[in-house]
């Protein structure tokens, strides 16, 4: 026994020790692909030979191990570690310990009569709280075999205050891991390895070891944890990020994207217009033809949606005819409107032969799918051409529609914007909107999906202007420019929605009533005298009115927008971004503005060509994101089956659409609060 | 009518980069169970939890032992694949480990909601080729079938463990049952489920208040109990197992029926 001493384990229990030593260096040896040692010597019998053998096999084990190192090449670090690792192991675990809990079969019966030592551990832990992950009675049996263990420690001359150390360790990774359990435990050991009332000196110290080892096992045990549970944290953020990013660039393709036809959209278009506004070349202009199918909405209503797609695919393949080259844009930017833009536009000159191109190739009618019948297109075209310099986006689209409205009325089937102002037909684009007729509100409900009830109601007013045609606020505001109208028009919605939320239910809990708001047009501070005003005057909860933002005012534009919107969410208002996805931007800018919920239209997440499976799971996907981020998510537009079966199983939580309910009067809403089992109903048969 | 605000609809709240701000309920019961997979916030909530409800440490070692117990029972049945929901921050006991020390090739999917537990179970169980942690929201089972990790651990048409331990009475009615139904539905014949869940109508009801408001304030759902009938309700057509809905300490060995300050039934039901 003259070689194992110097390495510190325990001398009176060799013959485990040799045989773990022996099973570990021929592991190591049959790695490295030499003969094994004989391991089958009786240690009791021939400790001599055994200890020569072990000599032996370490001298060729170290031998080994350098020759490795000289040609590491040979060596992974996996397979000298591992062979670090049995090596360590098998010197470090004293011969007493058992490796693990210990099954009842491979047991020494209990202690003669009443509780063993390891029955009174185990109750001394429980009580203090430990849950050991085994049956109790393992647990107890594991627990005598660790106590005889020590005081075979204590009965070692010296005492084997390693072993009792080791023990110590031991006793935090089978599970004992609170300090709750240290005092009884110490109280126990001290009793088991005491004679009476006296302990003797290398008891005190087995146990003092003992506590030693306990104590910085479980200061190890609890760093680790802590670590481990900090990386996990830091993966779970970085997981996050990716999957937001990752649902980003699916968005994105769909929010850029038209799925019917296969064009860009109108996010698309909206932001070539805004790289064409900030190029460097000042003497550039940018051209539009802004193409709408008047024929297109008799065949949807008659034939379907169905043939209406079939209808739009057919009219971009002409489109791309006149369209075929790299300056040119094409974009489908509503239901039946296309835009041709031209990032390099050569003058009205060449744009109106553009026009006259377009109009003729839709001249003739569209084939309907199965039916041998066509459908006449009715294509107007209107024109705009304007330098880059100082391009104002939404100016552009307006005028192109003032254009077209022109082409309308004309017989040629398009027309040019005319800048000049007066002219009967303009009568109310430059100077304020005089002549509005004010229509009534209406309001239509937005269910929660998860119970079927209505939540609230989505409130929208519209104005019937001489020339311009139906206009909602926003609208109003573009085409006008004109502050004092949009605001007063705001405020005056405002109050009614209010007041009328108020009628339905005064309390707290009652339906929120979401609406539209301009608020760059309307300019702080004064939108947030307006919904204070709004709220004051009616009484009504501020969190039951909710303010949606879209177009300008759901673009982070820096401080100003923040400065706005933190002072409207302080009002206690909620925030609902409308229109989510469209338009460039990361999604992580949501995170920095005082939002409550997104709003997205059942269009954007619908694509026909990849099928409703995709399209739940990006909704979901889509949803994950916005709660991850403390937002709800409520899709609009949701008009039929189709829609509703595509937010199936994919934790939206709120819908708004003709299949929940139509927009109504104020009465109407009132009776539909009377009954929410109906939707509730209606919803439970599709998510069955 | 009480659900119009909107402002309820979600239970859930920012889950945000910074994790460590807000309780969670898998920390928080790591805590309990004595363990340091936790964040200062959620030893302050396991604290004020314990003030309000004393007994919620044992009641969380018991029914952790009771999980345990439920494993072996159905290895000892034959399951050799488990799809343990609600899984939690890996901590002492783990099913993978419980069944593996048994059979090696057992397979074993967590599930979680909660991000950092699934990332923590998913680094534990990086080398084992025959677990996995998945997070997914049991609302949504569907999503949990068609998960690819479960789709290539799972066998379907051989008698899976299906685990809801500590868990449903996180879930509203609303969605917990129709949730349950199609996961029970979703194993074949030979399949067990064990659930285990807070009760009401015990001596913990008087806290209950307290409780849920504490929940309130982690990243999941309050936490509600339910009636035994209700909880009877989840097990569907699974036929249990004696000796049925019992406290969870006394599962399967029987005892005397009194609750202790325990205010969680447990059972195991296999499906015809
Ligand atoms: C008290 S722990 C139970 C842990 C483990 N099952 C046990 O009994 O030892 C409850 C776990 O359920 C998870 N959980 C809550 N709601 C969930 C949901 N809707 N889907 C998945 N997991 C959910 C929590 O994140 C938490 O880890």
């Amino acid at each position: 026994m003259t070689t194992a001493r110097d390495e510190g384990f325990p001398p009176d229990d060799g013959g485990l020790t040799h045989a773990m030593m022996i099973a570990a260096l021929n592991e190591i040896l049959a790695e490295c692909g030499y003969d094994p040692v004989p391991g089958e010597a009786e240690p009791a019998a021939a400790g001599g030979e055994v200890d020569r053998l072990i000599e032996d096999a370490r001298h060729r084990a170290d031998g080994i191990v350098a020759a490795a190192l000289e040609t590491a090449v040979q060596y992974t670090d996996a397979a000298l570690e591992q062979a670090a690792r049995t090596v360590l192991s098998a010197r470090h675990t004293p011969g007493c310990l058992p490796a693990g809990p210990l099954e009842p079969a491979t047991l020494p019966a209990p202690g003669a009569a009443g509780r063993s030592v390891g029955d009174s551990w185990y109750a001394a832990t429980t009580a203090a709280g430990v849950y050991l992950p085994m049956a109790g009675e393992v647990a107890a049996r594991t627990l005598g075999a660790y106590a005889d263990c020590l005081a075979r420690a204590a009965a070692a001359d010296p005492p084997d205050l390693d072993a009792a150390y080791r023990v110590g360790a031991e006793a935090v990774a089978l599970g004992i891991s609170r300090t709750e359990a240290l005092p009884a435990t110490m109280t126990l050991l001290l009793d088991h390895l005491g004679h009476g009332d006296t302990v003797s000196r290398p008891a005190r110290q087995v146990a003092s070891a003992f506590a030693a080892g306990f104590a910085a096992a479980l200061q190890a045990r609890t760093l680790a944890q802590q670590e481990s549970l900090h990386r996990a944290t830091q993966r779970a953020a970085r997981e996050f990020q990716s999957a937001l990013q990752h649902s980003e660039a699916r968005y994105h393709r769909l929010a850029y994207y038209d799925p019917v036809t296969g064009l860009a959209n109108k996010a698309r278009l909206v932001q070539r217009l805004r790289q064409s506004a900030n190029g460097d070349d000042p003497a550039r202009h940018v051209g539009l033809c802004l193409v709408d199918l008047g024929g297109l909405a008799a065949v949807g209503e008659q034939f379907g949606a169905d043939a209406g797609d079939h209808v739009l695919a057919e009219v971009a393949r002409r489109l791309q005819r006149v369209a075929r080259h790299p300056d040119y844009l094409l974009a489908r930017c509503g239901a039946h409107a296309f835009v041709l833009l031209v990032q390099d536009s050569g003058g009205l000159a060449h744009l109106a032969e553009l026009a006259e191109r377009l109009t003729r190739e839709l001249a003739e009618p569209a084939s309907l799918p199965g039916t041998g019948l066509t459908a006449a297109l009715h294509a107007a075209v209107g024109v705009v051409d304007v330098p880059t310099s100082g391009l104002d986006v939404t100016r552009v689209l307006v005028d192109a529609e003032i254009a077209l409205r022109q082409a309308r009325a004309g017989t040629s089937g398009w027309a040019v914007y005319d800048p000049r102002p007066a002219g009967p037909r303009r009568a109310g684009s430059a100077t304020g909107v005089s002549g509005l007729v004010t229509g009534p509100p209406s309001y239509q409900p937005v269910v929660r999906l998860g119970t079927g009830r209505v939540a609230g109601l989505h409130t929208r007013m519209a104005w019937r202007h001489p020339h311009l045609g139906v206009l909602d606020l926003r609208r109003i505001g573009q085409l006008t420019g004109d502050r004092d109208t949009t605001t007063r028009l705001a405020g005056s919605l405002l109050d009614q929605a209010c007041r009328q939320a108020m009628a339905w239910d005064g309390g707290r809990t009652g339906p929120f009533v979401g609406l539209d708001l301009p608020v760059h047009q309307i300019g702080y501070p004064d939108v947030v005298d307006l919904v204070r005003d709004a709220l004051t005057g009616s009484g009504l909860p501020p969190e039951r009115l909710h303010l949606h933002l879209s177009g300008l005012d759901a673009v982070p534009a820096g401080e100003h927008s923040q400065t706005v919107l933190t002072a409207l969410a302080a009002l206690g208002v909620r925030l609902e971004l409308d229109d989510f996805g469209s338009g460039g931007g990361s999604l992580a800018y949501l995170r920095e503005l005082p939002l409550h919920g997104l709003r997205t239209p059942a269009s954007r997440v619908q694509s026909p060509a990849c099928g409703v499976d995709t399209d739940r799971e990006l909704l979901a996907g889509l949803t994950r994101v916005a709660h991850a981020l403390g937002l709800t998510l409520t899709v609009h537009g949701v008009d039929d089956d189709d829609a509703q079966a595509r937010l199936a199983g994919t934790g939206v939580d709120g819908a708004q659409g003709l299949r929940f309910g139509p927009p109504g009067t104020p009465h109407q809403v009132g009776a539909l609060l009377r009954v929410p089992a109906l939707v509730a109903l209606a919803d439970r048969r599709v998510a069955s | 009518m009480t659900d119009h605000s909107g402002v309820s609809f979600l239970g859930m709240g920012n889950a945000d980069a910074d994790y460590s701000s807000r309780p969670s309920s898998a920390r928080i019961y790591d805590a309990l169970l004595g363990g340091s997979h936790n964040f200062s916030a959620d030893r302050e909530a396991a604290k004020r939890l314990l003030a309000m409800l004393p007994a919620a440490g044992e009641m969380a070692r018991a029914n952790r032992a009771f999980l345990h117990r439920a494993v072996q029972f159905m290895l000892d049945a034959g399951v050799r694949q488990f799809l343990d929901i609600g899984s939690g921050i890996p901590t002492v006991g783990n099913v993978h480990e419980i069944a593996q020390s048994r059979v090696p090739d057992a397979r074993v999917v967590y599930v979680d909601i909660d991000p950092v537990a699934v990332a923590h179970a998913g680094e534990i169980l990086r080398d084992n080729r025959h677990a996995t942690a998945v997070q997914a929201d049991m609302r949504f089972p569907e999503a949990i079938l068609g998960h690819p990790g479960v789709r290539r651990l799972l066998d379907p048409d051989r008698p899976i463990g299906l685990l809801l331990v500590a868990m449903l009475h996180f879930v509203p009615d609303d969605d917990a049952y129709p949730a349950v139904e199609r996961l029970v539905a979703s194993l074949p014949p030979g399949s067990y489920v064990a659930i285990s869940h807070g009760v009401s109508e015990t001596a913990a009801d008087a806290a209950t208040d307290g409780v849920a408001d504490l929940y309130r304030r982690t990243d999941v759902s309050t936490a509600t109990g339910r009636s035994r009938a209700q909880i009877m309700r989840f097990f569907g057509d699974a036929v249990l197992e004696p000796p049925g809905l019992v406290w969870v300490h006394e599962w399967p060995s029987g005892g005397d029926g009194a609750p202790g300050d325990m205010a969680v039934v447990a059972g195991v039901a296999r499906k015809p």
